[in-house]
């Protein structure tokens, strides 16, 4: 097997103890730090994939998704200064009153995956602060919010409209247990995606990517 | 199918239930006692056995929940928080929601360290007083259940936090093993106190597998970690006379049958993550099936509501249920029509 096809397989399988060092290994044989990073995103995506057709679940995701920042640890300094694989940035956060956001960092790490340059916001996020973040941001290109709590779903709603008021042409994406696409289009959200696995197809569709 | 005719003079009212403590932190909602044929402990048995019954079972009238103060879980993880039975700190919401772990500060990093937890010492708990309080106000017209809060996976979460938790799971599943192994020893000695100080008729033991559109782990995660335990958990229980109910929440229909397996007599489950229906034909044959509802506002809505609801919960071999109503007042009167319908379910029962 090749060396790269060695940190595919250690991704996938969510072997984060291993993956630095095979990254390093192979970046001593010659492979492109590129290259290397390329694959890790294409394993994110057969794991977002199993995890969309329930084959995996959180777990075996979040090892995975450790694993792969594991190897990105190693290919940063190297890749500092180069701007491979961008879509844009994507702001994100779980709205405000919601503190809840396993979901959603699910979600940032298959976003960061597919390429887009991804700013975290965090938890409880106020309408407000999404529109803060498109202005101090260079080239956002889609705001995504999160919301678990059905008491939170009027702060989702809160979220989008001030966003779409702020900017009508900025792209939105919505996700969360209790949110459905009849929800996000009567809130006047471009996309919905129900899982993490789905959401990079989603997002990329959505900036025409 | 049910044997005795429904008769007007059951709808007679006897005056409020009593209750002794509170509901998961919250006071218990008034209940009226009506008159039915047998007492709801009789009916609620043969329906545990597998028998006919009088009327579907009800959990909030026929039931009581019982929610102990004396065990540490539950004042931590009501409204205001506190140290939960393993020292860890829930903390008080401002939205008028339960407490919830405090976030971001796991006292596992690393399931290896569960060795060095201060386990709890179950019998200095005030069992005798607690107990001789809700003996003296519930009686035994109904049935006593016994709740048990945080079991496996949602008691690895309170101490690691989920995503910490999850990863344990698969990364590390010797050392939650042998920890939920542990838990299992602490939860038999639960049982004994909740038998010899309330008589308990049923243990419902909390623990979430799965989220709102899917479970949180694989199926074989379950076999491998969680039947094991609960076969040990639940056969305790059957070995003192104790019925056993798993409420796990979300959308867990795949995983079903490792409940079965682990010989646990009643699924509680979360209707709004599943199609109800789907459930009932998959499992109603071989597991006993709980579902509460949360009634419509609208009063012709309501009454449609509640007649599928029973008729759905029907066709399992052993329902219960049990619908909450938000509304202050209504056109109707809600348990009488609720237990007009439970009986009429009974009576055309025919397996
Ligand atoms: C932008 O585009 C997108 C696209 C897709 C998107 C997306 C965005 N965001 C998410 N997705 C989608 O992709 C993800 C991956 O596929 C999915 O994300 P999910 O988040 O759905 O799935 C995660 C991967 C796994 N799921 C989860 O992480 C949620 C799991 C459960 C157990 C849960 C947890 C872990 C927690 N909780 Co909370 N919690 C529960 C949950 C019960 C359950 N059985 O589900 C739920 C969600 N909690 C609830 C509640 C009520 C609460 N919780 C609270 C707190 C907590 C903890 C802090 C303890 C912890 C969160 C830790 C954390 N760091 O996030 C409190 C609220 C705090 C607050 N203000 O937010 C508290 C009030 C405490 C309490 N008393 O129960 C319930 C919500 C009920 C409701 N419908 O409103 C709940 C269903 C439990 C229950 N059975 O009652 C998709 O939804």
């Amino acid at each position: 097997m090749s060396s790269i096809e060695e940190i595919k397989v250690l991704v996938e399988t969510g072997k984060s103890k291993k993956v630095a060092a095979a990254v390093q290994e192979a970046l001593n044989d010659g492979e492109k730090a590129q290259d290397i990073l390329d694959a890790m995103i294409a394993s994110m995506g057969v794991v977002g994939d199993k995890f969309s057709s329930a084959e995996i679940f959180v777990p075996e995701m979040l090892i995975a998704a450790k694993s792969m920042s594991k190897g990105v640890e190693v290919l940063k300094p190297i890749m500092a200064g180069e701007n491979s694989n961008f879509l844009g940035t994507c702001i994100m956060g779980t709205v405000a009153g919601d503190l809840h956001d396993i979901g959603k960092n699910l979600v940032v790490m298959m976003l960061e995956s597919a390429g887009f340059d991804m700013v975290d916001l965090g938890v409880d996020v106020p309408a407000e602060k999404f529109v803060e973040a498109i202005k101090e941001n260079d080239n956002v290109v889609l705001v995504a919010c999160s919301g678990l709590l059905t008491t939170t779903m009027p702060a989702l709603k809160e979220a989008v409209q001030t966003i779409k008021t702020a900017y009508p042409e900025m792209k939105v994406i919505v996700g969360g247990a209790p949110v459905t696409q009849e929800y996000a289009n009567e809130i006047g959200a471009d996309g919905y995606a129900p899982d993490a696995g789905s959401s990079a197809s989603k997002a990329k569709e959505l900036i025409g990517a | 199918m049910a044997k005795i005719n429904f008769d007007e003079k059951e709808l007679q009212g006897q005056g409020m239930y009593a209750f002794e403590g509170t509901w998961y932190g919250a006071p218990y909602g008034p209940i009226e006692q009506l008159s039915p044929p047998i007492s709801p402990v009789e009916n609620f048995k043969s329906c545990l056995a597998g028998e006919a019954y009088e009327w579907m079972p009800d959990c909030s009238c026929d039931l009581v929940d019982i929610t102990p103060h004396c065990i540490p879980d539950v004042d931590a993880s009501d409204y205001e928080g506190g140290i939960d039975t393993f020292g860890v700190k829930w903390v008080a919401l401002e939205n008028g929601l339960p407490a919830m772990v405090e976030p971001g500060k796991p006292v596992l990093k690393d399931i290896s360290d569960w060795k060095n937890l201060a386990w709890p010492d179950v019998a200095s708990w005030d069992w005798e007083a607690c107990g001789k309080r809700y003996q003296e106000k519930i009686g035994d017209g109904r049935i006593k259940r016994g709740i048990m809060l945080s079991s496996y996976f949602e008691r690895l979460i309170s101490l690691m936090d989920f995503e910490g938790a999850a990863m344990a799971l698969v990364e590390d599943p010797e050392e939650v093993e042998e920890f939920f192994d542990k838990l299992t020893d602490y939860h038999l000695e639960v049982v004994n106190h909740y038998k010899k100080y309330f008589d308990v008729d049923v243990i419902m033991a909390h623990d979430d597998w799965a989220a709102q559109r899917s479970p949180f782990f694989s199926i074989n995660t379950v076999r491998t970690l969680l039947v094991p335990q609960y076969k040990r958990f639940v056969q305790h229980c059957h070995d003192l006379g104790i019925y056993f109910t798993l409420h796990s929440c979300g959308n867990g229909k795949i995983l079903a049958p490792t409940m079965i397996e682990a010989g646990v007599d009643f699924w509680q489950l979360q209707e709004n993550a599943m199609d109800l229906e789907e459930v009932v034909s998959l499992y109603g044959d071989t597991i006993g099936l709980e579902s509460y509802f949360e009634v419509p506002a609208d009063d012709t809505e309501a009454k449609a509501f509640i007649i599928n609801k029973i008729q759905i919960m029907s066709k399992a071999k052993k329902p219960m249920i049990s619908f909450f109503d938000l509304q202050e007042s209504r056109s109707f009167d809600v348990r009488r029509f609720v237990y007009e319908q439970q009986r009429k379910a009974a009576l055309a029962k025919t397996n």
